[in-house]
């Protein structure tokens, strides 16, 4: 177990190689279809490897260029589109969210009873939809009678623009006095909308023209192009499906196959391979994890990368800082802690190393997908991390939490 | 008193004098045997020096190369293991124990009536044996009915295989809901079992092949060798001997007077604990304790420190990564179980990572010192610390039971940090 080595970017290649166990484990005990690890560190790729297969019926291997549903890693990615906004004056952080999508002018506030609402003690600012804290949610918990509501307004939600979403959200109460929790929430739905306010352009094409062309992020939209849909993952799942929001276990029993996956959504038959009414800036896009890579270098350059510049310097740390009082620490998704992080502006942050039980930097910001992607950018060290594979829901396995283990223990220098 | 000097390491040779001094006092007012200290600060040993005797009774003078009994000095190593598997991708800290050790599973709490015993809150995980957190204990209190439980259910703890012991420590109650406490315990000795069975080896085995192999850790075990009992010291205790469940809570913290102010009788005496030819240290041990039961030398000792004060690595092997004795060496404790209490005693100023205590108070600690110093010490009273703010590790060996019984320990990280001037 002793290590002697050669060095990558300050990472020792044979312990680089536990990443590779790691991951072919999942591949070969059958518990993921493929899977994809990046470690880059400053400026190198110090890892990166395929296993297994995007798409297990067609036989298709996975590959460095798969592309994979990102869902929530698209949140980054609108916070970002809407700090471009805000450097360039359209708006103060603490702007209350009604100066630009009026339908929240009479935003109230449930406080246990859906008959007795109140009014909210401020109104919801720009920076609560960043850090998810102006009383919006998902609909997938009971701790509010609001929760229904959620789920009886946006029971199609994809068959409604933008627009016609955060109309009928708005019209919702908040689950709580705006500032007074952390909520995961539909709230950065609403600021891809209010990107489309301010700017004037589609989500999508002010996705394109102000962030994927100029990072040269080539595969990354709102849906896979009819051209390159043989290169679009399956998505799998526990062999009994998922509850989004319900209580994940990980409880890896084979079904009646004999398969711990089985497969939640093909890629031909996709709804990502066809234009979404619904732009979701809080998990609608597709990407891979060379366009992803380019994200992440951007942020971790301070907000340029190849000479385009996106963000100063200086808001990227301002994005980076955790927002939240020490009160709403740690942040949580439903039963699930995130213990040791706080918030910033569309990312999580580590803020109590111990805490996380797991090697790594104060400071360090991530964010992840709903099919089980994850990346994290390490400032301190100079360096990021990318896992990509396609199994709702996250979280069912550790893996995302092993896989910066791996990483981290083979950083030496 | 002041003082002009040349220096080493950053160290007024001058004032690492008061180092002498100290261990002196001790040892000519006959409270200790013998003693050696070491200081070691950015590659280079700043400090070194013997005194006294390792066995009175055989008149052999102390050596660099004596072995020691360092007993609880053991679960910095059982920690590293622990790490260095954890590392390999084999559990996660916050994996609950009975996932690899199936006789923790259903576990029980009991809140202070053994008739009334309740479900943990959450089940004890790896994490929680490295910080003495999942709620067991050594059994030497009063203070819970479980106390009483460990020695009739352990019975002589020698006798027991490392599996046998799970087995019968497993179904005991555990004394507070897991994370609510810290407190000392058999842990690191349930730790060692874990080592063995995720690595396939006993103990024994994986020690040597993957640490003290590696680090050159010659003459670490679990016994020492027939043909190095003639280097093993003897080991002293107070007169009328050491008996852990009574006397643990009686500290007396006694020291020698300075200079010839002498504030307790006028010299020490000790008595014979356990003389080196008679040591069960001399034969292979049944129970392979990682919690206590290793000897080791100053120098192998030294080597194992500066692994860690190298973040991992020692002349090209490389145990953990940088990160993970990082992750190690930070207080994990929450605030309001810092300090840290053993019997009646606060650690004062210390919070505890993943198997060593943590200095995050160095005023509250009353001494000299930085942030961030970690380290442990054995009953034997032997001790390590290494302070990365400082580039340094010091290490204070002797053979006297219990540790506490003398102020020694404190005194010398005193006479350390005064020597440190630049």
């Amino acid at each position: 177990m002793t290590t002697n080595q050669t060095q990558r970017a300050g990472f020792s290649v044979q312990r680089l190689s536990r990443i590779d166990s790691l991951l072919e484990r999942y591949v070969t005990e059958g518990k993921l279809a493929g899977v994809l690890g990046l470690v880059c560190r400053n400026g190198e790729t110090a890892y990166c490897n395929a296993f297994g297969h995007r798409e297990l019926e067609t036989g298709q291997p996975m590959t460095e260029d798969t592309i994979f549903r990102i869902y929530s890693m698209t949140k980054p990615i609108t916070a970002v589109a809407a700090l471009m906004l805000f450097e360039d004056g359209r708006f103060l952080l603490d702007d209350p969210v009604a100066d630009y999508l009026p339908e929240f002018s009479d935003a109230q506030v449930c406080v246990g009873d859906i008959d007795n609402l109140v009014q909210p003690q401020r109104p919801p600012s720009v920076k609560d939809l960043f850090m998810h804290t102006a009383g919006l949610s998902y609909g997938w918990g009971q701790d509010s009678p609001v929760e229904n509501l959620y789920r009886q307004t946006f029971g199609e939600r994809q068959q409604l623009s933008l627009q016609e979403f955060v109309q009928s959200l708005a019209a919702l109460p908040l689950l709580y006095h705006p500032g007074a929790r952390w909520r995961y929430s539909y709230a950065t739905d609403v600021l891809g909308r209010l990107v489309e306010v301010i700017s004037g352009k589609s989500l999508d094409d002010f996705f394109r023209q102000e962030i994927f062309t100029p990072l040269a992020m080539d595969d990354t939209d709102f849906h896979v192009h009819a051209d390159s849909v043989d290169r679009f993952s399956a998505c799998y799942c526990p062999p009994g499906g998922f509850t989004l929001g319900s209580d994940t276990d990980s409880d890896d029993k084979p079904d009646d196959n004999g398969s711990a996956i089985a497969l939640h959504e093909a890629s031909r038959d996709s709804r990502f391979t066809r234009p979404p009414a619904f732009l979701s800036g809080g998990g609608g896009l597709v990407s891979t994890l060379g366009d992803y890579q380019r994200f992440c270098q951007m942020l971790l350059n301070g907000g340029a990368l190849d000479g385009n510049r996106l963000l100063g310097p200086k808001t990227v740390e301002l994005m980076r800082a955790n927002h939240l009082p020490p009160s709403l620490i740690p942040i949580g998704i439903g039963d699930n802690v995130d213990a040791g992080y706080g918030f910033g502006l569309g990312v999580s942050v580590l803020m109590d190393l111990p805490a996380t039980s797991t090697p790594g930097s104060v400071g360090n910001y991530a964010w992840g997908g709903a099919a089980s992607t994850q990346f994290w950018i390490d400032p301190v060290e100079n360096m990021f991390g990318i896992f990509m594979t396609q199994f709702m829901p996250a979280g069912h396995y550790p893996i995302a939490r092993e896989f910066r283990v791996a990483a981290y223990q083979a950083l030496i220098d | 008193m002041t003082t002009t000097q040349p220096q080493r390491a950053g160290f007024s040779v001058h004032r690492l004098a008061r180092v002498d001094n100290l261990l002196q006092r001790y040892v000519e007012g006959g409270y200790l045997a013998g003693a050696i200290g070491l200081i070691y600060r950015k590659g280079q040993v700043a400090y070194k020096n013997t005194f006294g005797h390792r066995d009175l009774e055989a008149d052999l003078p102390m050596t660099e190369d004596t072995i020691f009994r360092i007993y609880s000095m053991t679960k910095p190593i059982t920690s590293v293991a622990v790490l260095m598997l954890f590392e390999d991708g084999h559990f996660l800290l916050d994996d609950p124990i009975e996932s690899y050790l199936p006789e923790f599973a259903g576990v029980q709490v009991c809140a202070g009536d053994l008739a009334n015993l309740v479900p943990p809150i959450r089940p004890p995980s790896i994490k929680d044996l490295l910080m003495h957190t999942a709620g067991l204990s050594y059994g030497w209190g009063d203070d819970s009915p479980v106390e009483k439980l460990y020695g009739q259910n352990l019975g002589n703890i020698e006798l027991l295989s490392l599996e046998t012991f799970v087995r019968k420590l497993a179904p005991l109650p555990l004394l507070y809901h897991p994370g609510t406490r810290w407190r000392y315990s058999r842990a690191t000795d349930v730790l060692g079992r874990l080592i063995e069975v995720i690595s396939g080896k006993t103990l024994a085995e994986f020690f040597q092949m993957e640490i003290f192999g590696p680090l050159a850790m010659t003459d670490t075990g679990f016994h020492v060798p027939a043909e190095s009992v003639a280097r093993f010291a003897a080991c002293y205790s107070p007169p009328g001997g050491f008996n852990f469940g009574s006397d643990l809570a009686n500290r007396a913290n006694r020291r020698p007077g300075h200079r010839n102010a002498y504030q307790e009788p006028a010299a020490g005496s000790i008595s014979l604990y356990d003389a080196p030819a008679k040591s069960r240290y001399t034969r292979p041990p049944t129970f392979l304790s990682g919690g206590g039961g290793l000897v080791s030398t100053l120098g192998d000792y030294l080597r194992f420190t500066q692994m860690l004060l190298n973040e991992g690595v020692l002349d090209g092997s490389r145990l953990l990564g940088p990160k993970t004795v990082q992750l190690m060496r930070a207080n994990h404790l929450p605030p309001d179980l810092v300090p840290i209490e053993i019997g009646d005693g606060p650690r004062a100023g210390h919070g505890f990572g993943l198997g060593m205590s943590a200095l995050v108070d160095p005023h509250a600690f009353g001494f000299p010192g930085s942030v961030g110093i970690y380290g442990w010490g054995g009953l034997a009273t032997t001790r390590f610390w290494i302070d990365p703010l400082e580039e340094m590790a010091a290490l204070l060996m002797t053979q006297f039971i219990p540790s506490d019984y003398y102020s020694i320990e404190r005194e010398f990280t005193l006479a350390v940090y005064q020597a440190l001037v630049d």
